[in-house]
C-alpha cells in the first residue's frame, strides 16, 4: 500500500483499536472519503473522484460482499452515506478491513493513473482525523 | 522632471526557443491566449510555461475546465521532464472548475476565480480549456455580449491582481470574431502543417503587445523533454570565433597540392560547395577537410544526410567522432525544418567551439527536410548558410551533380551563387578508361588556379595529379587529343 494510504488506514485502524463502536468508525471513514473528496475533486474534478470511487466499489466487492450493495445504490457524487450505512453494520475488525480494502483500490487505480508521486502528494493535504474522539456526532446519515 | 514610464518585464517561458520568438521572453502580467487545433500542444506548452514560472511564493493556478479530462491530462503532461510532483499542491495548484462551469452563469465562474486568486495570489494563471468554459455560457446574441464582458473583467482582473493569464482555446480558429482576440494582449497560435505524409508543427506569435516578436511560422518539436522551438538563427548569435582563426587565415584542405590550387587554403569563414557526381570522392575530401582540422588542433561538425557518418567515413574520422573532436548532428528525425537543423549544427559548433562543419551532401539534406520546406529549397539552403556564417566557421558542403555533358554545372539548384568557393569534379572518358578530373571554380576574392586536373583515390585519400594539356574537350567527357597546327598527322598547311 503507498504511504499515504497506510497513514490513512492507520488512522482507522488505530481507532478500531480503542473502541468496538462500528457506527463511530465508520463515521470516522465516511468522513475521511468525504475529505479525499474535496481534496482530489478540486484537482481531477468531482466527476473522476467519484467514476474512480465507483470502480473500486466493483472490484474490492468480490472480497468484501458487504460493499455490493454501496455500489449498487445510486451514485450521489460525494456522498458516502451509502457506505456508511454499510459500514456500520459490521463488527469493528470488518470496517477496519473493507474500509482499508476499498481504500487501497482506490489509491491504486489513482496511481496507476497519474503515478505514485502525484497520488501521494494530493493525498498528503487529506488530514489526519482526530485518533479517538467519540464524541464526533456531526455526521448525518 | 523625468518622465518614468512603465517597465515591463519579460518572463523567461523555460521553452527553449520560445523566449527568442516572443522577442525576448514573455511580458509580465500579459493576458494571453494559446490556441489551436486538438493535438497542436497546447496543453503542453501551457504546462511547460507553468512548472518554469511557477514558485511557491508566487505560485501557478491551472484551472481545468471540461476539455481534457484532467486525470488524463495529469496522466500525460507527468511523462514530460519538466513535470515535477513536488510542486503540485505547493507551488501549482489545479482547480477544477467543472461544477461551476456547469451552472452556465459568468458571474459564479468569475467569483468562484477571483476567490482562488485571492486565496493563492498567483504569479501566472492558466485556463484549460477557455473554450468549454464559453460555450458553457450558451451561445445566443446575449450571451455574445456576456461573454465580452466576462473575458474583459477577467483580463481587468488578471491584471489588478497582477498575474500573467494564459486562457488555452481549443478548437478556436483564428477567424471566429471572439472578443478574446481584442482583449488579450498575446496571441499564441500552434498549427499542424500537413504536406504528403508529414505533419510539421508550427507556431506563429500573432500579436503580442509591446514588443517586436519574430514574425512567420516557427517550427517547434515535442519531446519527452516538452517543446522547443526552432527560432531562427539571429544575426547576434555569432560566437567567438576560436583564437587561431583569423579572417586572413587560410584553412588547409587536407590535400596538399589542392591547397595549393587554392592559392594556399580555404579562407577562414568561407563556405565551399564540392559538386561532382555520384562517387567522385565528396565525401572524401570532406573527411580530409575535417581530419586536417583535427591535425591543426580544430573541432569540426558533420551533419551527414546520407552515409552513417561513422562507419562509412573511415577509421581516423571514426576515431574523432569518438574522442569528441568531430560531432555529428542528429539527422535522422522525421521531417525536419532548416531552423532545426541550423539550431542542432549551432549548438554543436557552440559546445565544441568548433571552426569546421561538413554537410554532407546538401541532395540528402533536401529530402530530410519536410516536403513543406523542399519547394523552397534554395530560400532555405540559403538561410542555412547565412545562419552559419553569423557563427564564423567554415562551411564544406558536397552536392550531388550529374555529369552533364552538354553544359557546365556546379549545382543542381541554382545554388552556387551563395557558396564563397566552388569545387567541382567530374568523370571523363581517357583511352577506355573513366578518370577523375577537378578543379576550382570559384574562390571569392582570392587567387586560385584554373587548373583542370586529373586526381584518384587510394588508401590515403585524394590524390591529385597532373593536367591533360593535349587534350581538349574535357568538360565533354570524351576528350580528344588537341589537334595542334605542327601535328604532322592533320597534315594541315600552314600558309
Amino acid at each position: 500500500m503507498q504511504s499515504e494510504a497506510l497513514r490513512i488506514q492507520a488512522t482507522i485502524a488505530d481507532l478500531a483499536a480503542i473502541t468496538d463502536d462500528a457506527r463511530h468508525i465508520a463515521e470516522v471513514a465516511a468522513s475521511t472519503w468525504r475529505e479525499m473528496f474535496v481534496v482530489l475533486s478540486s484537482v481531477i474534478g468531482p466527476g473522476g473522484v467519484s467514476a474512480l470511487y465507483q470502480r473500486s466499489l466493483y472490484v474490492t466487492r468480490t472480497a468484501y460482499p458487504c460493499l455490493a450493495a454501496v455500489h449498487e445504490d445510486p451514485l450521489r457524487v460525494g456522498e458516502f452515506a451509502a457506505l456508511q450505512m454499510v459500514l456500520s453494520q459490521q463488527t469493528s475488525a470488518q470496517v477496519v478491513a473493507a474500509n482499508g480494502a476499498l481504500l487501497e483500490t482506490y489509491c491504486d487505480l489513482l496511481a496507476n493513473l497519474i503515478g505514485v508521486s502525484l497520488t501521494e502528494r494530493l493525498l498528503r493535504s487529506v488530514r489526519s482525523l482526530p485518533r479517538s474522539n467519540p464524541a464526533v456526532q456531526d455526521i448525518r446519515i | 522632471m523625468t518622465t518614468r514610464k512603465a517597465t515591463i518585464n519579460r518572463l523567461a517561458t523555460g521553452v527553449p526557443g520560445l523566449d527568442e520568438v516572443l522577442g525576448g521572453g514573455l511580458p509580465e502580467f500579459s493576458f494571453n491566449l494559446i490556441g489551436g487545433s486538438p493535438g497542436s500542444g497546447k496543453t503542453t506548452l501551457a504546462h511547460q510555461i507553468m512548472f518554469a514560472l511557477a514558485t511557491p511564493k508566487r505560485p501557478a493556478l491551472y484551472f481545468t475546465v471540461l476539455g481534457e479530462p484532467p486525470l488524463k491530462m495529469l496522466r500525460y503532461q507527468q511523462q514530460f521532464d519538466f513535470f515535477d510532483s513536488d510542486q503540485v499542491n505547493s507551488s501549482i495548484r489545479f482547480i477544477n472548475l467543472a461544477d461551476v462551469t456547469a451552472t452556465g452563469d459568468f458571474e459564479k465562474v468569475l467569483s468562484r476565480i477571483v476567490a482562488e486568486v485571492e486565496a493563492h495570489g498567483p504569479g501566472t494563471v492558466f485556463v484549460d480549456s477557455f473554450r468549454s468554459m464559453l460555450l458553457a455560457g450558451g451561445r445566443d446574441d446575449k450571451s455574445f455580449i456576456d461573454q465580452q464582458q466576462f473575458i474583459q473583467r477577467l483580463g481587468l482582473l488578471m491584471t489588478s491582481w497582477q498575474a500573467t493569464t494564459f486562457l488555452i482555446g481549443e478548437y478556436l480558429t483564428e477567424i471566429d470574431p471572439n472578443p478574446v482576440f481584442t482583449v488579450a494582449d498575446g496571441l499564441i497560435w500552434l498549427r499542424q502543417s500537413q504536406q504528403s505524409n508529414s505533419i510539421v508543427r508550427k507556431m506563429e506569435i500573432m500579436k503580442m503587445r509591446g514588443q517586436r516578436t519574430l514574425p512567420g511560422l516557427h517550427t517547434f518539436r515535442i519531446s519527452a523533454a516538452g517543446i522547443q522551438v526552432f527560432a531562427p538563427v539571429s544575426q547576434d548569435a555569432r560566437i567567438n570565433p576560436p583564437p587561431a582563426l583569423r579572417t586572413d587565415m587560410k584553412l588547409r584542405m587536407g590535400v596538399a597540392e589542392l591547397d595549393r590550387m587554392m592559392g594556399g587554403g580555404l579562407p577562414s569563414g568561407y563556405s565551399l560547395l564540392v559538386a561532382g557526381p555520384s562517387g567522385s570522392g565528396k565525401s572524401i575530401l570532406a573527411s580530409a577537410f575535417l581530419i586536417e582540422g583535427a591535425r591543426a588542433g580544430e573541432t569540426g561538425v558533420i551533419a551527414a544526410f546520407e552515409q552513417r557518418p561513422k562507419a562509412a567515413r573511415g577509421r581516423i574520422l571514426a576515431d574523432l567522432i569518438d574522442a569528441d573532436r568531430v560531432g555529428v548532428v542528429d539527422t535522422q528525425a522525421p521531417d525536419l525544418s532548416v531552423d532545426e537543423i541550423a539550431r542542432l549544427l549551432i549548438t554543436e559548433i557552440r559546445r565544441l567551439k568548433a571552426s569546421r562543419v561538413v554537410i554532407d551532401s546538401l541532395s540528402g539534406f533536401e529530402l530530410a527536410l519536410a516536403p513543406t520546406f523542399r519547394e523552397d529549397f534554395r530560400e532555405s539552403l540559403s538561410r542555412l548558410v547565412s545562419s552559419l556564417a553569423t557563427t564564423g566557421v567554415s562551411v564544406l558542403m558536397t552536392s550531388e551533380l550529374e555529369d552533364r555533358y552538354t553544359d557546365l554545372r556546379f549545382s543542381p539548384y541554382g545554388t552556387a551563387f551563395m557558396t564563397d568557393a566552388i569545387i567541382v569534379q567530374r568523370y571523363i572518358e581517357v583511352d577506355s578508361r573513366l578518370l577523375r578530373v577537378l578543379a576550382v571554380v570559384k574562390l571569392r576574392g582570392s587567387e586560385h588556379s584554373n587548373e583542370l586536373r586529373l586526381f584518384h583515390i587510394d588508401a590515403d585519400g585524394i590524390k591529385i595529379g597532373a593536367m591533360l594539356p593535349d587534350r581538349e574537350g574535357l568538360l565533354g567527357g570524351q576528350p580528344s587529343r588537341e589537334l595542334k597546327k605542327e601535328d604532322p598527322v592533320t597534315g594541315v598547311d600552314d600558309d
